[in-house]
């Protein structure tokens, strides 16, 4: 359906090695965009032929708008952008250090300004118009105890999706996001196992539609929101949490 | 047609479908490969491929109850419905009585209510289906009188209130029924004047599309894509949602 193709397009994919990113990237190259997948690991088997694949650290000096040029030189035509890269290091608060802090604020919310910011001065210098989607979280909206820094650099995402929006529209470049909830990826498994017993049920629970989400269930929402079926979206950002915040997450 | 947003073999009913949003909405979801039944007040719908159009006034409450009866009694259960009708009065803020206020919620809530609630628990019986409901920009955020100049009418303060209201019934019937496989979300649509206020009225047109980041107002095309990702397979983790299509105008 043309409404929902992205054939033409060339988007590249931060922290789409696994998880949520490479199921975003697989939709993407479904849907009939060229695509540039990136991560800190060696390329991974599941990435569809034909995809390019980056590895570096978003973290060092300078490498967002490196990783920018590199899309650019294995895809001219990159117009859409996918802010997904992104991790959790928190410890309880009282115990957490300002390292930690750094690590999460630098990943989360600095890597995907900068990231943005290179990619929005390649379109204007072309003249052309473009879309970028944030992956910010649930947590951007609603907190989670001992998630402090996660937190706080998810509620950043949810403003800088809502703030680029409006400074970039003039340019044509549509912004928006998606706020997973919990969703069973290679990061989160380890906190699910470990909580498997209380934390887990609650959430199950808390879950209106009953299952934790998978990564696949994030990837139609990106695809619809870079195709022209979304011309007249941005700033927007939608949940993909299976309802857990529809009545708040509480605890047990 | 293979694409994750086909819409083959679902039952779709689209109330207010003769609107100038509505007959978009219909057009993207046949194209999908949906079967439409085309509700909207009598003589209003006109016939197309793959949709049954049928005279209903969404606000006589035993009409309603009895088109629900024989539309599922004839068609089945629907696998999405999608509620566009809305009710107010062209008056002042000082001249609406009472009467009128009560007679627009009636039109905006209690019908829609009434509507949802019928479709969704068959949905529900049967295990699975999508709600979508229609909320507006104004039901976030307030409109700005400087734009309604005369000769333009104020946007009515029962319109708004429906709509606010919209929002909320939306969560509460995607907690009320996501056990049970049932979705809800709504759309919220950012400035839509028809073609005739947009050929008739430039100056008013100027005023809504400086509010808008994206620097225009809608088209009506523009409204069914969130219509259709909403109904179909690739957003079914999510629900309770409200997904502003306004161009960023609640953003800012």
């Amino acid at each position: 359906m043309k409404a929902f193709s992205l054939s033409g397009h060339a988007a590249l994919v931060t922290g789409s090695s696994q998880g949520i990113g490479l199921a975003i990237a697989h939709g993407l190259h479904e849907a009939g965009a060229r695509v540039v997948a990136h991560g800190l690991q060696e390329r991974p088997g599941e990435l569809p032929e034909g995809v390019t694949y980056i590895p570096c650290d978003l973290c060092d000096h300078g490498a967002s708008a490196k990783l920018i040029e590199r899309a650019i030189a294995a895809e001219p035509a990159l117009d859409t952008l996918v802010c997904n890269a992104g991790s959790f290091f928190d410890v309880p608060f009282l115990e957490m250090t300002e390292a930690l802090w750094d690590k999460t604020l630098n990943l989360n919310l600095r890597t995907a300004f900068f990231t943005a910011q290179a990619f929005a001065r390649h379109l204007v210098r072309a003249g052309r118009g473009g879309s970028i989607v944030i992956t910010s979280s649930t947590n951007g909206f609603q907190a989670e105890s001992d998630s402090v820094a996660y937190d706080v650099s998810k509620g950043g995402l949810v403003m800088l999706t809502k703030s680029l929006a409006v400074s970039l529209a003039p340019h044509g470049i549509r912004v928006n996001g998606i706020a997973p909830g919990l969703i069973k990826t290679p990061l989160t498994s380890v906190w699910m196992e470990s909580r498997a017993n209380d934390l887990l049920k609650h959430y199950e629970k808390k879950i209106l539609l009953g299952h934790v989400g998978k990564a696949e269930d994030c990837a139609g929402a990106v695809t619809f929101l870079c195709s022209p079926a979304a011309s007249y979206i941005t700033g927007e950002i939608i949940v993909i949490d299976g309802g857990l915040t529809t009545s708040q997450i509480g605890k047990p | 047609m293979s694409t994750p947003f086909s819409l083959q073999n679902r039952d779709i009913w689209v109330i207010g479908a003769a609107g100038y949003l509505g007959q978009e909405v219909v057009k993207l979801l046949t194209a999908l490969g949906a079967s439409v039944l085309c509700a909207d007040l009598p003589g209003k719908a006109q016939p197309a491929p793959n949709t049954t159009p049928a005279g209903l006034d969404a606000a006589d409450i035993p009409a309603l109850e009895k088109f629900i009866t024989d539309q599922i009694a004839a068609r089945g259960v629907p696998h999405g419905l999608v509620v566009m009708t809305y009710a107010g009065t062209a008056k002042k803020f000082d001249e609406l009585t009472a009467a009128d206020f009560d007679h627009a919620n009636h039109g905006n809530l209690t019908a829609t209510f009434t509507l949802a609630r019928a479709i969704g628990n068959a949905m529900a019986e049967r295990g699975s289906g999508s709600l979508v409901l229609f909320s507006s920009m104004y039901g976030t955020v307030s409109p700005d009188p400087h734009i309604y100049e005369a000769p333009m009418t104020p946007n009515p303060v029962e319109y708004g209130v429906g709509k606010a209201g919209i929002q909320q019934l939306t969560r509460y019937l995607a907690v009320h029924y996501g056990k049970s496989g049932v979705r809800c979300n709504a759309i919220s649509p950012g400035p839509f004047p028809n073609p005739s206020v947009q050929h008739d009225e430039p100056a008013f047109i100027d005023r809504l599309a400086k509010k808008v980041p994206l620097g225009r107002v809608g088209q009506s095309p523009e409204i069914a894509g969130a219509v259709a990702f909403l109904l179909g397979d690739t957003s079914t983790f999510i629900t309770g949602q409200n997904l502003a299509v306004d161009g960023g105008w609640t953003i800012w």
